[in-house]
């Protein structure tokens, strides 16, 4: 018989998964809205962004719940900790799809403007480090996780070269610095999404191993 | 087994090696070694029917008392033997008290449970005796509850101030090493805690063993956990370690409540 602790753990699981889906969705909106520019998508991507903060204030509470009444240790307790701080960094990951459609709000001005090819790079490595990292979290297998660590460098490349060039561009009047502005923030925008990502690598990691791997540069950059 | 920690030998207060214990024909424990640490607090946690009292009754044979009960292997403290045919139980009890699962005052007077100890062997005036007693009681955390009514019978104090004067007793004769066969398996949480507070206390001066069904008990009390399983030591490591990452999946289990 399955003990009554353990099915409250896959029902907050289960929720750390209906969560992830809403930030992926909120993701992907952000990704269309750099796309295609139609800043309609914003009314979509508020209402998901507060949907994920409700589940996560939800997740915490419950979390909160579990922790205080069972006392778990071991596995049970990375389990709940993991969850509470995976819950935390998707919450984040939304708000970051929030602020990149306030910045396409901004911009609106400029639209239809072409969006520099890093930026759709960065997209891409956003979406696949999540995707590795809940891939961790819910198979357990610490080699997607691992993947999504070692890529989080590449972000913060991409990220130092749209800066340089679009403020090298401004300096040179090459751009109007508001355009050039809104390049660099959308660029910082996804560089800490794929921060919040690695972070969700590091707590599956923290709950397959029982090791805290934050800061330690444990999986270096692959020259 | 698979995680044993290790101590040096100044670190180390007790040595089990290859420790066997039956009752009859039956095998209690099995194969045990570990190196028990000094001014530390070790919890000795599994399922009932593991060998956790036979073990600590073990360390100051308690078990001579059982007629069919046989030991193989040695125990050594301060690297002597306990097991050596010279060895003075007697003494060997002095210097490793115990303090059980429900509180067994003597049906005397406070003063008496404590003084009786230090009466027999022992040519003590009354003042040196009148001393140790108002010091054992306050190293056991009772003195300011008892100190008016010290002539009042024993067995009128509550379950947890009982407990507390057994400690005091164990206490009085100077031990070094202190056993706790579940000494708050009987008395409520609020004299749990303070019975709790007082084993941090002790682990000062003394080296402290404790028996416990209480997973949280043996998580906030003790420094290293030994897990027994069957008779078998499975795991020994730190407390915090084996509480939030234990190497054996049977530690896991057993202390995530997944079985015993």
């Amino acid at each position: 018989m399955e003990r009554n602790f353990d099915l409250q753990l896959k029902e907050l699981k289960e929720n750390i998964f209906r969560l992830y889906d809403i930030t992926n969705r909120v993701l992907l909106l952000s990704e269309e809205l750099i796309t295609g520019q139609n800043l309609l998508l914003g009314q979509e991507i508020i209402f998901l962004e507060r949907k994920s903060d409700q589940l996560e204030t939800e997740l915490q509470k419950k979390a909160t719940t579990l922790l205080a009444l069972h006392q778990p240790v071991a596995r049970d307790l990375r389990l709940l900790l993991s969850s509470m701080n995976i819950a935390h960094e998707l919450e984040r990951i939304a708000d970051q799809c929030l602020n990149i459609w306030q910045r396409m709000e901004e911009s609106q001005s400029f639209i239809p403007f072409k969006v520099p090819s890093e930026i759709y790079g960065m997209i891409e490595l956003v979406k696949q480090m999540l995707a590795q990292s809940m891939e961790s979290f819910q198979t357990e297998d610490l080699e997607p996780a691992k993947s999504s660590i070692r890529q989080d460098h590449f972000l913060d490349d991409l990220k130092l070269l749209v800066t340089n060039r679009y403020l090298e561009q401004i300096k040179k009047k090459e751009i109007t610095p508001a355009l050039g502005v809104t390049f660099i923030l959308l660029s910082r925008h996804l560089e800490k999404m794929g921060d919040l990502a690695k972070n969700i690598a590091e707590e599956a990691y923290y709950l397959i191993k029982g090791e805290f791997i934050k800061h330690l540069q444990t999986f270096k950059r692959q020259e | 087994m698979e995680q044993i920690i290790s101590f040096s030998p100044q670190e180390t207060k007790i040595q089990v090696q290859n420790l066997n214990l039956y009752y009859s024909k039956k095998q209690v424990l099995k194969n045990i070694s570990m190196n028990i640490p000094e001014r530390r607090v070790t919890a000795i946690i599994g399922p009932s029917g593991c060998g956790k009292s036979s073990f600590v009754r073990v360390l100051n044979r308690m078990n001579d008392l059982i007629p069919e009960a046989r030991v193989e292997g040695r125990v050594l403290i301060d690297g002597e033997n306990i097991y050596d045919p010279d060895v003075d139980v007697v003494a060997l009890r002095k210097k490793v008290g115990m303090v059980f699962q429900k509180p067994n005052p003597f049906p005397k007077s406070i003063f008496e449970n404590i003084a009786y100890g230090l009466r027999i062997g022992r040519h003590l005036k009354e003042e040196e005796i009148e001393f140790i007693v108002e010091k054992s009681l306050r190293q056991a955390a009772l003195w300011e509850e008892v100190k008016d009514r010290l002539n009042q019978n024993a067995m009128s104090l509550s379950g947890g101030q009982q407990q507390r004067l057994c400690i005091a007793r164990a206490l009085a004769v100077e031990p070094e090493i202190i056993l706790f066969d579940e000494p708050c398996s009987a008395i409520d949480p609020i004299a749990t805690a303070r019975i709790e507070e007082l084993i941090h206390e002790l682990k000062k001066d003394y080296t402290v063993l404790i028996v416990t069904h209480n997973m949280q008990q043996a998580a906030r009390v003790s420094d290293f956990t030994a897990f027994l399983w069957l008779g078998e030591l499975i795991e020994f490591d730190r407390t915090e370690k084996i509480f939030t990452n234990p190497v054996n999946k049977l530690t896991e289990d057993y202390i995530t409540g997944r079985f015993g």
